[in-house]
This record gives C-alpha cells, sequence and structure tokens, in this order.
C-alpha cells in the first residue's frame, strides 16, 4: 500500500573521503601540527566514494529493499538518512519520525541487566521513559527472556541477546524504520518472527521500511520495491525481481575465477583470509552438468580454534538456496587433531545434480555459537551443460533446481501378469 | 496520525550552530539513564559496594593529612588537616572525574556515534551525573566529620550549590573541547593525566591557599580552579570568602568554557561518524 506522497527523498547525495596514501592522515597532534607547515600534496590523496550521486524516492507506506555487495554503499546510505552521518553534497527530506536499527542491542551493557538495558537502548533509539513504560510488557514478550529480566546481560546466550535487542527496536514505532542487516544474526525461528514483526510494521499504511539484506529471499517477501547499489551508485530501481537478478547478474563479474579473498573484517578473532572453487579437482568457477565440486577455505584465528564451525549455501540465480551444508549438524570426516590458529577446511560435495545456470555461494564460519565471520554470495560460478551419458545431446532446460542423476530400471512384465492386468482392466472398463 | 507536511533536511552543514536546549531537553530521559548506569556499574563486583563513594574521599583525605599536615607540618588555618584536605579531595574530584570521563566517553563508546542518532551532547554531559552523586554523599559525610571536630555547619554552606555550579562550568567546558579532540586525536586522552596531575599542584586542594606566599596570590588566583576549591572549601568549613575581582573572573572562564566548548562540540560532532 502505497500513496503517491514520498516519506523520503534523496537528490544527487554523494558522500566522499578523502584518503591519504603512505600512511599520511593525521591521527596525532604531532602529525597534525607537521602537516600544517609542509606543502599539501595532492597526488598521493585520493577521494574515496562511499555514495555517488544517488537519487531516489520512496513513497508513504511502501516497503523498499536496499540491496548491493559488500562495500557498496548500504551501510552508508542508511547511516546518512539515520542523520548519523551527513552527505558530502546532495540532500535528502525525510517526512516523519526516523527509527533506525543499524545494530542490535546498541548500548547494551553486559554488566546491567535485561530491564535495564531496555531501558537504556529504548532512549538511545529515541523512546522516552514513559514510551519505554508502556510497551515494556510487549517487549519482554516478544523477546522471550521474561525469566531473566534481573539478569546481568553477560550471562545471556547470544540468542537471548539479540532477540532483546530486536524487541526494543521492534516496539519503536517511528513512521519511517531504517533496518540494516539485523536479520543475520539470530536462529531461523527468530528470525521469521523479525520478519514477521517487519511485515506488520510494513502492513500499517503509512510505514514506510527501508530494508537492506542480503537475505534476498526476506526481500522478495517483505518489499514493494527495491533499489541496487554498487560500488556507491545506483545500478538498479524498481520491481524486487528484476533487481534481484541485476545484483546476482552485476555479482557474478566480482569472484571470477572461482577464487576470493578476504579482509579480516573487525573485531573479529576468527576469520577466513581465502575461499576458492574446485570442479572436478581443478580451480574454476565453470562446472559442467554433473561435475564434482570441492570447496577450499582457508582461515587464521588470534586464539587457536578447536571445532571450526563452516557453513556455506548454494543460491540459485533468482535467489532461492537450493543446497545447504553445515559441519555444526554432521560429523566432520577429519576434525582438527589440536587447536589451530590457521588452517584449511575443505568441503567435497561430489557430483552436483545442479541444472545449468548461475550460482553463487555464501559462507558462515563461527567457532561455538555466534558467526564470526559471514559472506553472503562470496563465490560465483556457471554450471553448464554437457553430455554427460555420451548420448549425443544435452538435456534441454528446465525450470527445475536439480537434474537428479537417477537410476533408472524398466523391465517388461511377465506374460501371466500381463494377461491378468489387461484382463482386470476390461472387467472394469466393461 | 498527523503527516508531518514540512520534512527534515539532511544535507551538510557548514559553520558554527546555535546552542539547541530543546534538543537535550528531548534527550533528558537519556541523559538520566547514561549517567546512572555510569553509578551503577561503579561498584558492581566489588565487597564495599557504595561505601566506596564516602570510603574514596576519605582514605584520600587520611593520606593527604598524613603526608602534608604530620609530616610536612602545614597548619590548616583553623580547622584540622583532615578536613582541609577532605573539602580540597571533594572540589577537585568533581572536577578531575567528570573532565576525565567525559573526554574519554565517545571514544570509548564509538557505537554511540556509528550506529544510532541523538544528540552527541548527551554523552558527554552525563558524565557529571555520577561525581555530582558523589559530590552530595560527600558533603552529607562531611556533617558528622564538622561534629567530631568541634565545628558546626553554618550558613556558608548556602554558597556551596554556586562552587558546584562553577566547577561543572570549567570541567564540562573543557570536557566538551576534549572528547571532540579525542575522537581525531587520541593524543588527548594520554596527555590528560599529565595536565590534570600539573593542575592538582596548582590548585589548593592538599594544601590551604594560605601556603602560598602573599606576593605570588593574585598570580595564583587566577587559576579558576584554585578560586573554587578554594572557595568551596571556606564555605563548607564555615568561612567567609571574600568576592573580589578574582572570584567574579573564575565565574566568567568558567561560563565561558561552558559555552565554548558547548559551540566546539555542536560544530565538531557532524564529523564524528566519520572519523571515530
Amino acid at each position: 500500500m502505497s500513496s503517491e506522497r514520498p516519506a523520503v527523498a534523496v537528490s544527487g547525495v554523494s558522500k566522499s573521503y578523502v584518503i591519504s596514501h603512505r600512511a599520511e592522515r593525521a591521527t596525532t597532534l604531532g602529525e597534525a601540527v607537521a602537516q600544517l607547515f609542509r606543502q599539501r600534496s595532492s597526488s598521493n590523496q585520493e577521494t574515496l566514494y562511499a555514495l555517488s550521486d544517488v537519487s531516489f524516492e520512496v513513497h508513504r507506506g511502501e516497503v523498499l529493499g536496499v540491496i548491493g555487495p559488500n562495500g557498496a554503499g548500504k551501510s552508508t546510505l542508511l547511516k546518512l538518512l539515520s542523520g548519523i552521518m551527513e552527505p558530502t553534497s546532495g540532500e535528502a527530506r525525510v517526512w516523519g519520525r526516523v527509527g533506525s536499527l543499524l545494530e542490535v542491542g546498541t548500548g547494551f551493557h553486559p554488566e546491567l541487566t535485561g530491564r535495564e538495558n531496555v531501558y537504556l537502548n529504548g532512549c538511545i533509539l529515541g523512546m522516552t521513559r514513559a514510551e519505554i513504560d508502556r510497551r515494556f510488557p510487549e517487549i519482554i514478550a516478544f523477546s522471550g527472556v521474561e525469566r531473566f529480566l534481573d539478569t546481568p546481560v553477560k550471562h545471556y546466550s547470544s540468542g537471548m541477546f539479540v532477540r532483546l535487542g530486536f524487541a526494543v527496536a521492534a516496539y519503536m514505532d517511528p513512521e519511517i524504520l531504517i533496518v540494516d542487516e539485523v536479520l543475520a544474526v539470530g536462529d531461523a525461528e527468530f528470525q521469521a518472527r523479525c520478519l514477521g514483526k517487519m511485515k506488520e510494521v510494513a502492513g500499517k499504511s503509512d510505514r514506510t521500511v527501508l530494508f537492506v539484506s542480503h537475505n534476498l529471499q526476506a526481500v522478495r517477501a517483505l518489499c514493494d520495491r527495491a533499489i541496487v547499489l554498487s560500488e556507491g551508485r545506483l545500478v538498479a530501481e524498481g520491481d524486487v525481481e528484476r533487481c534481484v537478478e541485476a545484483y546476482l547478474g552485476a555479482h557474478r563479474e566480482v569472484s571470477l575465477g572461482g577464487r576470493i579473498g578476504f579482509e579480516r573484517p573487525p573485531s573479529t578473532s576468527f576469520w577466513m583470509t581465502e575461499a576458492r572453487l574446485e570442479i572436478d579437482g581443478i580451480a574454476s568457477d565453470l562446472c559442467p552438468l554433473g561435475g564434482s565440486l570441492g570447496l577450499v577455505v582457508e582461515f587464521e584465528a588470534t586464539t587457536p580454534v578447536a571445532n571450526p564451525r563452516f557453513g556455506f549455501g548454494i543460491n540459485s540465480s533468482t535467489g532461492v538456496e537450493v543446497l545447504h551444508a553445515n559441519n555444526r549438524y554432521q560429523p566432520t570426516a577429519e576434525p582438527l587433531s589440536a587447536p589451530a590458529s590457521a588452517g584449511t577446511i575443505h568441503c567435497e560435495l561430489g557430483r552436483v545434480p545442479l541444472v545449468p545456470g548461475h550460482y553463487t555461494i555464501s559462507f558462515w564460519l563461527n567457532d561455538s555459537l555466534v558467526d564470526t565471520h559471514v559472506v553472503e554470495h562470496a563465490l560465483a560460478f556457471r554450471v553448464i551443460e554437457r553430455d554427460i551419458w555420451g548420448l549425443g545431446g544435452t538435456p534441454p532446460p528446465r525450470p527445475a533446481a536439480l537434474w537428479w542423476p537417477t537410476r533408472f530400471s524398466i523391465r517388461p512384465a511377465s506374460r501371466a501378469e500381463a494377461r491378468a492386468s489387461s484382463q482386470e482392466q476390461r472387467t472394469r472398463n466393461g | 496520525m498527523a503527516w508531518q507536511e514540512t520534512p527534515m533536511v539532511i544535507r551538510r552543514r557548514e559553520g558554527w550552530r546555535m546552542i539547541n536546549l530543546q534538543e537535550i531537553w528531548r534527550y533528558r530521559d537519556l541523559l538520566l539513564l547514561l549517567g546512572f548506569r555510569e553509578l551503577k556499574l561503579r561498584y558492581r563486583q566489588t565487597v564495599l559496594g557504595t561505601a566506596w563513594v564516602i570510603l574514596q574521599p576519605l582514605l584520600g583525605a587520611a593520606a593527604i593529612a598524613l603526608v602534608f599536615g604530620r609530616l610536612a607540618g602545614l597548619k590548616g588555618g583553623g580547622a584540622p588537616y583532615f578536613l582541609v584536605a577532605f573539602t580540597g579531595l571533594v572540589g577537585w574530584s568533581i572536577f578531575s572525574v567528570t573532565l576525565t570521563r567525559a573526554t574519554t566517553c565517545l571514544v570509548n563508546q564509538p557505537q554511540l556515534i556509528t550506529k544510532v542518532s541523538f544528540p552527541r551532547l548527551v554523552v558527554p554531559l552525563s558524565t557529571a551525573i555520577a561525581p555530582i552523586v558523589d559530590f552530595v554523599v560527600s558533603l552529607l559525610a562531611l556533617v558528622p566529620l564538622l561534629f567530631v571536630s568541634g565545628l558546626r555547619p553554618t550558613l556558608t554552606m548556602l554558597f556551596v550549590p554556586l562552587w558546584l555550579v562553577g566547577l561543572l562550568g570549567l570541567s564540562l567546558g573543557l570536557g566538551f573541547f576534549l572528547s571532540s579532540l579525542a575522537v581525531t586525536y587520541r593524543d588527548v586522552q594520554h596527555l590528560l593525566p599529565f595536565a590534570l596531575q600539573i593542575l592538582l599542584f596548582m590548585s589548593p586542594v592538599a594544601y590551604p591557599m594560605e601556603v602560598v606566599p602573599e606576593r605570588a596570590r593574585v598570580m595564583y588566583r587566577l587559576n579558576p580552579l584554585a578560586v573554587m576549591v578554594d572557595g568551596l572549601r571556606d564555605s563548607t568549613l564555615g568561612r567567609r570568602t571574600e568576592a573580589d575581582g578574582l572570584v567574579f573572573l573564575a565565574f566568567f572562564v568558567s561560563a565561558t568554557l561552558f559555552v565554548a566548548g558547548w559551540l566546539f562540540f555542536a560544530r565538531a560532532e557532524r564529523r564524528f561518524a566519520d572519523v571515530i
């Protein structure tokens, strides 16, 4: 439900940073003073655009999905609209109270109890004590942590922590809700509840939602419209399906060759450094129909990890996850004999029955319960047609997700059986 | 629901901004919660708990009285040296604790800057709440100490809030400056303890004002902190303060620092999320 009145109008917004090479940026007073007396050389300074000349509108009551690869400027855009940062040029207009949820549980303090943190977090998000008082029972019911309200949150499981954090934000009740990738955390059941709550918010006719997610299924389920950002530019806008296609299409170029290196994410103690695809034992991103697929992931950790948990999912170009595997729910054939601070995870999938098309692979790495490094759609590969069985032709394209190598057996019926069945048919017809 | 017809415009703002008290008032609940969070957290996992609020200045004053009163043989000017040290410490603490907390409050909680939007000034402002509570508790503890020493609380106590406001103006004003500087230049937090050490020696905290030679007194009292700490001690111990030009100067400096610091902070805050 959307009216033609805009809730958010972004026009020509850019955000740039000037970065100096050779680590010359003054971060100490001494350097700043030294720089005052030095000739400013523009040669080793570079302007980096997190967003460049982005314009779009969101109508009142609309749910807009914002998609794009990591570093495309999605979070920067949301921070600008939330009033956390200022754009370098251009302007955005916002009609109504903005509530933004860029992180779950901002300001939560481990030593404070659940109750104390609800109030603190609610106030940080812009609610008054009186408003929180009114919504407190609902918040607690939604979070499901009633029994631990007066326990310091340091004793909470990561799931409880996230639930409480989301619950506070869910009851902010703003006119414009801005949500950044918060569904990447928490268990599946809770994610479903969060999506449900967001649908409820979106369902109210005068509520506008801007939703950033890598979860394309969630974007499909929730959003009326989408925009795609890539390298700070708006590359597609409009119909959700078309945007998802455009995003996955653009993304294929990124990891050509079936290999990708990762930077260590900030504040992570356990992370992937590289991931590569092996097809029929060779590094590649082209998989002939029925080819065997292997995945090799290099990891590093600041403190040795005894039980690396690794999961991956393969998504088709329509965004459906067609395959998922995780060593948290199945035994590891060759576990680590001793904790290691660096190593390699080998995943042998064997022959994969995927139909020809484009696919992306997402990774989840963690040491216990919390995902320490998640990269969605990190690698892309293509399954191409091949005459597997040497029949001199390839199967025609089908809308199915899998082309299952089935053992077909066809046996003729024995004579007595054949006669009996034909007699039976005659009596039934007669 | 009435739809707002005039939009909020988000664009790059240049230059100075007016002090926006309304904005801070809207976030008064956050201000209080942040302030009391500090109080709650400070004595978690301690055996003596909130008793530390009183124990800290008592132990500090005892140490000073021993070193300066007994060993160095300084005179308290009519009052027991212990009380001179205690009242000096109360004034010094509210200044130094507020300033230290305010300076590091943004740098220590970057997620408040990068993940949520609210008037950032609330954060350094809230750092004064816990020291104010300490201040009040310490003065309540002073009353029985006065009786024990044969003194009585007098009407000069009524001037205490004035000194409190003056001390808060100094510490918050400087705190606004230093907290926004620390976002870009972390040196500030390392420089601060050193600067505080010098200020401590330059103020009549561990010794009474009378120790300062008469001819250097004017020079010495140009330091507004010295005037405030001395004034607070006089008012709590029942002595009159002569409201000379230097006292007015001290209050003028305090008010100016507070307003200038606020303006500086308001100008700097829009860059916080970019550089923190």
